[in-house]
């Protein structure tokens, strides 16, 4: 393994148990004492990671909230304009195949890697068809544990738990699929054809920045 | 033999130190290439051909039994003596000229219907140990090729036709082309000579020179030439080649130079005698004229004073104004040249900065990206790789502290087992931090060349609206610059009341100037043929070159026979031995001359080729190439490709004798020297059957295709 891919390797780990550890609720079970939180869903993973991954494309789901809720406008500006001042959209994006339903990378390897040090558990049905349904993940106390004592002193990891809790206060409550379809609203997202690449709307952001705020990014 | 041109040089000057300065000399000396261009010494190649092979379709206009029959001939062809054995009129000869058509390129010996026939030709020939194949296709036009390696099927040649020698479109190029190829090979190059244009009216001489073709005629040896050694004019020009002695190279340019010079001393003496003639007669003419002029001046002297200063002082100050305000215009086209120059050179600046800016501030933004990405690996990295596997993610069994122990000690993963490198747990945060410190320091300096950029595109801007705004003065000036139309309208009305006044004044005054004007004209002319009169004609000089030349070429020729005397005497005794065996013992001793006259001693007088008897000439002929080519075998002189075509050997010698030598010949070359040459004979004469290895018969009354 290359140093890019070793860096790339753990970067993802972290990224989808912070999704995991900050968009789970509470949980209780008795069978199964060490499960603590809960998350519903492969898919919504998926998107909310994908926001994660795109700054230029939360900034434009903002840009949508704000274009709709007046009372949101201002501090979605500051927000917006924190992002591109930082140079996100470049720095911090990291390109996303589009597979069948949208934004997709296959994250089994990590799923398994994150059960394998005892951070999360899974639970799953089957369809009559013998397909995966109904994903939910775990996560565990042991993770909670390390979450409490080491990791969220990582100076590396305060723009994740800061974007995260950012999507969680715009986007928290929408499932996997609402969030799919918003995001299929953006014309460049949507004309991305299977397996490619999605591409940076940066400008776009720009352009529609300026007609609501009439100012430069 | 070195030759030493420079003491060669001096001495002749010496000769003429009177007239020629040694400049002269050396340049009349002077060749192109070197003197020392030619050896006798062999180049120890020799042409032979492995393989002919020709298709088409024999059309005739009118029916006959073989109309429309498919021509697909093709032959291995041996190393040392072939023979074709065919009636009269079957097609040897055909395919004897074909090969020299492939060859040579020059088809204008095959019969034309014939050549009509043909579509396509292939040629194996070896060059020493190397083979080549050529390939022409004669459809429409000549398409030729010359390959390297022997392929006899088109198959093969489309193949390899990309890794081609010579590709040619028309039998000029193909011609120019397989010229090349050939002289390259055997070290031949073309000699010179002059001969008189063949149009009428043109006195012109022209330049001609032997071709690669000229010097196949010693080894196409055709039935019809047999009366002269060589066939064609230049046969002296071809044994000289093919012996390659020393000097024949300046001997034959200079003597070149020497018919030149001859013709033009002879065109200018022709031409001065002329053009005297006519000059005196166009200066009689000149000066009656002059008289004329002369007379109708005195008529229109009688001038009275006019007053048309007014007007002349009117049109002066429009001109000035017209010039003033011209100069104007221009200086404003000139600034405003100037400042576009400088404006579109700011542009280019300022963009080619802008597109370094934007690179280096991707490069920036590129760098802090890995910085982060570090940063992460480095805390994540050392995160992770302190926890402990716990479970198997797939059948969520524990795993056993004894595999964990395994996998410290023998590192092998506790979970699948398979090898693992120790340095992959282990995260060396120095090298990594090394890392984010040089991307750093790199960011730092990329900043500053951006700061240093954004500057100079700053001041590219101001300067930018400075011209700019010059360039809107310069307008608003250009708008106020008269309009010189008017004026020169105004101008042209004044100069015609001018020459309206002139002629109410005097209508004798224009035509004055005119006469004026007329007699400086002819007065000029009659000064320029004096002058041409004075100019000596330097026809002394030319002779005196042309001495020289001769004298050179003599001293030349005498030298290179010193040298090659040797050679040229054991290719006579070569000649004489073949001339015997062939059966003409009346021939007792052959000399060759310094200008490579051959002379037959026979009766006790010596005769040339031409005068030796008809029935006995093609036998000396066969027997000086035979001679030619044993030089090369066995002296290892000269440059015969030791390949000869001979075709119909026989015909006219009327002498059995003949037949009986040329067989034992055959023999003899076939024993001796099997391997080093290749000789095809073609022949009606059936008693030349199984005289050699090599025969292809074709039964009496058939075509050979």
């Amino acid at each position: 393994m290359d140093e890019k891919d070793k860096i790339r390797s753990h970067k993802d780990k972290i990224r989808i148990f912070l999704i995991l550890y900050y968009f789970s609720e509470n949980h209780s079970d008795s069978d199964y004492p060490s499960r603590k939180k809960i998350f519903k869903s492969e898919v919504r993973i998926q998107k909310i990671d994908f926001l994660l991954r795109n700054p230029d494309y939360f900034a434009h789901e903002l840009l949508n909230i704000a274009i709709k809720d007046n009372s949101k406008k201002a501090e979605i500006k500051i927000i917006i304009k924190d992002i591109f001042d930082k140079g996100e959209p470049i720095i911090r994006r990291l390109e996303m195949e589009r597979f069948f339903f949208g934004a997709y990378e296959d994250i089994d390897d990590v799923i398994g890697f994150l059960k394998s040090i005892d951070f999360i558990d899974f639970s799953s049905k089957k369809s009559t068809d013998l397909k995966t349904i109904e994903k939910q993940y775990y996560i565990t106390e042991t993770a909670i544990q390390k979450m409490d004592n080491t990791i969220s002193n990582l100076s590396s990891l305060q723009w994740y738990t800061s974007r995260c809790e950012l999507i969680k206060k715009y986007f928290g409550n929408l499932s996997g699929t609402q969030l799919k379809v918003s995001q299929y609203e953006i014309e460049e997202y949507r004309e991305t054809s299977y397996k490619n690449y999605i591409g940076s709307i940066k400008n776009l952001v720009i352009d529609e920045f300026k007609k609501l705020y009439n100012e430069q990014l | 033999m070195t030759f030493d041109l420079k003491k060669f040089t001096k001495e002749l000057q010496s000769e003429f130190k009177d007239s020629l300065t040694f400049d002269e000399v050396e340049s009349l000396l002077e060749t192109k290439e070197a003197y020392n261009k030619d050896t006798p010494l062999s180049t120890g190649k020799n042409l032979s051909l492995t393989y002919i092979a020709f298709d088409g379709e024999k059309n005739t206009t009118e029916k006959q039994n073989y109309s429309g029959n498919k021509i697909k001939f093709s032959q291995n062809i041996e190393s040392g003596v072939n023979i074709w054995l065919a009636d009269n009129l079957k097609g040897k000869s055909s395919v004897f000229k074909i090969i020299k058509y492939a060859l040579t390129g020059n088809g204008k010996s095959i019969k034309p219907n014939i050549k009509k026939w043909i579509n396509e030709v292939i040629l194996n020939f070896k060059i020493g140990n190397k083979h080549y194949t050529i390939y022409l296709n004669i459809e429409r036009r000549l398409n030729g090729l010359l390959l390297n390696g022997a392929f006899k099927s088109i198959i093969d040649i489309e193949k390899n036709k990309e890794e081609y020698i010579i590709q040619a479109k028309n039998e000029t190029e193909y011609q120019d082309k397989i010229q090349d190829f050939f002289f390259k090979q055997f070290s031949y190059y073309p000699l010179k000579w002059t001969q008189k244009s063949s149009s009428k009216d043109s006195n012109d001489l022209l330049e001609a020179s032997t071709s690669w073709s000229t010097y196949f005629k010693s080894i196409f040896l055709e039935s019809k030439d047999s009366a002269s050694l060589i066939f064609g004019g230049q046969e002296k020009k071809v044994f000289e080649m093919l012996m390659g002695l020393e000097l024949t190279y300046p001997i034959n340019r200079l003597g070149l130079k020497k018919d030149m010079l001859n013709d033009k001393k002879g065109k200018q003496n022709l031409v001065s005698k002329i053009d005297v003639k006519q000059k005196e007669i166009d200066r009689k003419e000149l000066e009656e004229e002059l008289k004329i002029i002369n007379k109708k001046l005195q008529l229109v002297k009688n001038e009275k004073p006019t007053n048309i200063n007014q007007l002349y002082s009117v049109y002066n100050n429009i001109l000035k104004e017209i010039t003033q305000e011209n100069k104007k215009s221009l200086d404003i086209e000139n600034n405003n040249l100037t400042l576009r120059k400088s404006l579109n050179s700011i542009n280019s600046k300022s963009s080619s900065d802008e597109i370094e800016l934007k690179r280096i501030e991707k490069e920036i933004k590129k760098n802090d990206k890995r910085i982060i990405d570090i940063q992460e690996y480095i805390e994540i990295g050392i995160f992770f790789s302190n926890l402990d596997i716990k479970h198997c993610p797939s059948c969520n069994h524990s795993v056993s502290d004894n595999k964990k122990i395994i996998e410290k000690v023998e590192h092998k993963c506790a979970l699948c087992n398979e090898e693992v490198e120790n340095s992959n747990s282990e995260i060396d945060k120095e090298i990594y931090n090394d890392k984010i410190d040089r991307l750093s320091i790199l960011n730092i300096k990329l900043g500053e060349e951006s700061d240093i950029l954004k500057k100079n595109i700053d001041t590219f801007n101001k300067q930018h609206s400075q011209f700019s705004s010059e360039i809107e003065k310069l307008e608003i000036n250009k708008k106020q610059i008269k309009n010189t139309n008017q004026l020169n309208v105004k101008l042209k009305e004044i100069e015609e009341l001018i020459n309206d006044e002139k002629l109410k004044i005097n209508p004798e005054n224009l035509k004055n100037e005119n006469l004026i004007k007329e007699k400086a004209v002819i007065e000029y002319k009659i000064i320029e043929i004096d002058k041409s009169f004075k100019k000596p004609e330097a026809i002394d000089n030319f002779d005196k070159q042309i001495e020289l030349l001769e004298v050179a070429i003599s001293k030349l020729s005498s030298i290179r026979f010193q040298v090659g005397k040797s050679i040229l005497k054991r290719l006579s005794e070569l000649m004489l031995s073949e001339i015997n065996e062939f059966g003409l013992n009346s021939i007792t001793e052959i000399k060759i001359s310094e200008k490579f006259e051959i002379q037959y001693k026979q009766d006790g007088d010596y005769i040339t080729f031409n005068n030796i008897a008809e029935g006995e000439q093609l036998r000396a002929k066969i027997a000086f190439y035979l001679s030619l080519i044993q030089l090369d075998i066995e002296k290892n002189f000269g440059r015969h490709t030791r390949f000869l075509i001979i075709d119909s050997p026989g015909k006219e010698e009327a002498d059995d004798n003949f037949l009986k030598g040329l067989s034992n010949v055959l023999k003899s070359i076939e024993n001796r020297y099997g391997e080093e040459l290749q000789i095809l004979i073609g022949t009606a004469e059936r008693g030349l059957q199984d005289v050699v290895t090599n025969q292809y018969i074709t039964p009496k009354e058939q075509f050979v295709f």
